[in-house]
């Protein structure tokens, strides 16, 4: 009897290992140990780092919405991953429902990391456009963006046009201190920072092997693009002859070609037919969205591929051992099955911190003045007294803001990882006295929550306008004229603020569920209550 | 005999969890179980078939802030019932009602996509995901996708942006605006968000002549010359040109002009730290000392005006030496070497900042009354 329960005890201790063992072989198809990770990624949204309090947990399945991805592929000699077009949009677009949004920098790392713990080799490419806009902010955006890009190892980074409007010594003090060890080169057969000079970036051309394959890049800007880089400093070359300059070498060098076009697609496809030694043309200009396929060409020897705007997906294209299937293409939705990557967020921090360190002031954002005081001629027509002073006269309508949102707009931004109240892209929405859609403040607009705090939050005067002229006329009580004139100008319709005023901050990339009439209930006010 | 085929036994179901738990979670590799997504699907010798004609539709070229929808026509060309549910559009698409749909064999559904035409650029492309319960084709992507065209638009598109501007120079840009369907578009007058500001800019309009007119951007433009000529004390700027025109749905047209005004004089290299403008030299051993490439761009005017020299350093041990100045290939900088050494056997010394004795400091004059000197902070510790 002892005998048989000691028997048994061995076998339980022999087949426990087993079959634990077994699990995780069967866990592992690829034998790494990325399953781990990739494992925990559906379903986890983005409440990692840097995600928003507003998105907490919900039922979104981004797999359900956006596909499945990499489905039947097999481990790949290499994979080449190709990004671009960011267009400032450091984070997925806009900031509120991160959950059912795509993009950022944070969740394109840890698919980059995924793939590299499943032991894919790969090469990673972008075709630029990293700002959208011009100023401080966007050089320091410019920077932070290339640092992240290689953290995540990239290649070979193209040029935009909005690249290329910064000040070009920024561009190059971003190149020179890049890390010794960095592969990152910035790459254009066709462009020139202070002429055409081999000793500064960017590059011609880059050949960088991984599993084997010897790949050949290179990038040019188009025609039309170039029109929008008007400096005596950027020089610029027509497409077609330089790449006819590096083209010799790359076909000597390498053994499959890659031109990341930052043209429209119409440009990038009369290129991919006239240089058929291209296998893949990587293209900008076209949709927001790319399509799940890419176009064929050249009796399908090259693949033209879009890259989508703002960074919301990354084009994968793997090289097998298969005559059959020797290349597959995969659309990669960076939605919120890929957690955010910490080394990112580090980056993001640092990224905030310099803005800080700026302030609005450093970052040359002046005051501009309010239309009101344009139009009337009477600066206290545009000028912000804060919705404190509202509170008297309209103790209900202050009582139903002060529970809203709105009345926390500027408290969101302390609150979260990595605080952005320094952040104009998003105190323009979230203080009060800020263009919206210009990230600029207006005269007497909100400047710190210790220097303004009467105007923390998104107060009243952001939809109604500037209040000081009215406050001063009821305050005064002397000229009934001028009081009713300056009510009607505080008065704003429902009408009006569903077509012109909300939108300004709930756009679809800020706000992309906005309903006014849902909305509206949760702030509803009436005249003078 | 019977504890091998126990092993074996725990093998199998051991791989068999794994994989199964693989699959179900991994979100890189794993198929989307389909059956899971439209409820329980047993296996049948006449499975259901999605099929949709045309998956994308173009709706062509559509004035922006229009909406326009498109049916979809999913049949089941199968031999059982096909089951549908919605998968989700991208965000800014809509589509109609879909909460799970059982379409018999041989019929079939509409299913509605809606777009209104807002984006930022030209041209957009919006999906719906379908789930179905086909095997071969689980999920199905509806496609709406077009131009849109603006009432007005200016070319190029964008903020019209004097990237880098020098006192007293003279620089200028053109901007074409369209009108896309109105004949005979004009600008009548400008204003300024910063009027102050038009003591440097002078702007221009004329019609752009019917040979110049690109007729896909519109049916007539007005070309607008922006030309200015700024004081070094303007900085970075910004200010909106709102264009006044005889156009019907756009009186107004809003242009945002930006630009910065430097002194022409840029440093960078290894170890320069922009942001704060000072060169890390770091902690130098005493036995072999440092030395740090530096690179002093001059350009604009400064390329003519600046004659660079080295006028002190401090500490005095810190050695700088400035090499030959060189054009760029298109002439429109130059660039000029610069050497900061800090020799061997230096006693120890410490200029970390405010609490650690103050930075090094190396002075260059320029022997230009206007552009002045250039100070390059050092920050470093000899040990």
């Amino acid at each position: 009897m002892l005998s048989d329960l000691n028997r048994q005890r061995r076998l339980v201790a022999i087949m426990l290992p087993l079959l634990a063992l077994a699990a995780l072989t069967g866990c592992k198809p690829q034998g790494t140990s990325s399953q781990a990770s990739s494992s925990q990624v559906i379903g986890e949204g983005a409440n990692g780092p840097g995600g928003y309090g507003d998105q907490g947990a919900s039922d979104f399945d981004p797999i359900a919405v956006n596909g499945t991805i990499f489905q039947d592929w097999p481990q790949p000699k290499v994979a080449i991953v190709i990004t671009g077009e960011q267009h400032g949009y450091l984070e997925p677009c806009g900031c509120s429902g991160l959950e059912n949004q795509k993009g950022g920098l944070r969740r394109r790392h840890t698919l980059l990391e995924q793939l590299r713990e499943k032991g894919w080799p790969l090469v990673a490419l972008d075709v630029g456009g990293q700002v959208r806009r011009f100023g401080l902010q966007e050089e320091i955006k410019y920077d932070s963006s290339i640092r992240a890009l290689e953290a995540m190892g990239y290649a070979a980074v193209g040029l935009g046009p909005d690249d290329l409007r910064l000040p070009p010594e920024r561009l190059l003090s971003t190149a020179a201190n890049l890390d010794e060890s960095s592969p990152l080169r910035l790459v254009s057969a066709n462009v020139g920072l202070f002429g055409f000079d081999d000793s500064l970036p960017p590059a011609g051309y880059r050949v960088v092997e991984a599993g084997g394959v010897r790949i050949g890049v290179t990038s040019v800007l188009g025609a039309e693009y170039q029109q929008r880089v008007q400096s005596d400093e950027v020089e610029l070359g027509d497409a077609a002859e330089h790449i006819e300059q590096v083209l010799p070498t790359l076909r000597e060098e390498a053994d499959m070609l890659i031109l990341l076009s930052h043209a429209t697609p119409e440009e990038s496809r009369r290129l991919a037919e006239q240089f058929p030694d291209f296998d893949v043309v990587a293209t900008a200009g076209g949709a927001e969205e790319p399509p799940r396929e890419p176009e064929t060409l050249n009796d399908g020897k090259t693949w033209l591929v879009e890259m989508g705007h703002k960074g919301m997906y990354a084009a994968v294209i793997g090289l097998f051992n298969d005559e059959e299937h020797w290349r597959r293409y995969q659309r990669v939705p960076l939605d919120s099955r890929f957690q955010n990557s910490e080394v990112i967020q580090a980056l993001f921090r640092e990224y905030q911190q310099r803005l800080k360190t700026e302030g609005f002031d450093g970052l040359g954002l002046t005051p501009v003045v309010h239309p009101r005081s344009q139009e009337g001629g009477d600066p206290t027509l545009g000028t912000f007294v804060g919705s404190a002073s509202c509170k008297e006269c309209h103790p209900t309508a202050y009582g139903i803001w002060s529970k809203a949102g709105h009345a926390h707009a500027t408290e969101t931004l302390t609150k979260i990882d990595p605080p952005r109240q320094f952040d104009p892209e998003c105190i323009s929405c979230h203080a009060t006295g800020w263009n919206p859609q210009e990230y600029v403040p207006y005269e007497t607009g909100f400047v710190g929550i210790e220097e303004t705090p009467e105007l923390v939050a998104n107060g009243c005067e952001n939809c109604h306008g500037p209040g000081k002229a009215h406050v001063d006329a009821e305050t005064a009580k002397d000229d009934r004229v001028q009081m009713n004139k300056l009510r009607q100008m505080m008065q704003l319709t429902s009408a009006t603020a569903e077509a012109m005023v909300c939108v300004r901050c709930h756009d679809h990339d800020n706000s992309p569920e906005f309903n006014f009439e849902q909305y509206w209930r949760k702030i509803e006010h009436h005249g003078k209550r | 005999m019977k504890t091998s085929l126990l092993i074996a036994g725990c093998v199998v179901l051991g791989l068999g969890f794994g994989i199964g738990l693989a699959m179900s979670q991994f979100g890189i590799s794993s198929g989307y179980d389909n059956q899971r997504a439209v409820g329980t699907a047993t296996p049948n010798e006449h499975p259901p078939q999605a099929y949709v004609e045309n998956p994308t539709y173009d709706f062509g070229s559509m004035e922006v802030d229009t909406t326009l929808q498109h049916t979809f026509v999913i049949e089941n060309r199968g031999g059982s019932d096909l089951l549908l549910r919605s998968g989700g559009t991208t965000c800014k698409c809509t589509m109609s009602e879909l909460d799970e749909e059982r379409v018999p064999p041989g019929e079939s559904t509409e299913i509605k996509l809606e777009w209104k035409a807002q984006t930022s650029g030209p041209r957009f492309r919006q999906t719906a995901t379908i789930i179905t319960n086909d095997a071969h084709n689980g999920e199905i992507t509806l496609t709406v996708e077009g131009d849109v065209r603006f009432s007005m638009q200016a070319y190029p598109q964008g903020e019209i942006v004097f990237a880098t501007l020098h006192a007293h120079e003279e620089a200028q840009q053109e901007v074409d605006l369209y009108a896309s369907l109105m004949e005979g578009l004009e600008v009548t007058g400008y204003t300024l968000s910063r009027p102050e500001l038009s003591e440097y800019l002078a702007i221009s309009y004329v019609p752009l002549p019917a040979d110049q007119l690109d007729p896909e951007k519109g049916k007539s433009a007005v070309r607008i010359t922006i030309a200015i000529t700024p004081e070094q004390q303007l900085g970075n700027f910004r200010t909106v040109l709102t264009l006044e025109t005889n156009h019907p749905e756009r009186p107004q047209f809003d242009l945002v002009l930006r630009g910065n005004v430097d002194r022409g004089i840029t440093i960078f290299g290894k170890d320069w730290l922009e942001k704060y403008e000072l060169l890390d030299m770091r902690t130098v051993p005493r036995a072999s000392g440092a030395s740090h490439e530096l690179t002093i761009w001059l350009r604009g005017p400064a390329r003519e005006n600046a004659r660079l020299e080295v006028v002190s350093c401090e500490p005095e041990f810190v050695e700088a030496t400035l090499g030959t100045p060189e054009p760029t290939s298109n002439g429109s900088a130059v660039r000029v070497p610069l050497q900061i050494v800090i020799p061997p056997n230096t006693e120890p010394t410490i200029r970390l900042g405010n609490d650690g004795g103050g930075y090094g400091n190396v002075v260059i004059d320029t022997h230009d009354e206007e552009l002045g000197q250039i100070r390059i902070p050092l920050r470093f510790a000899v040990k």
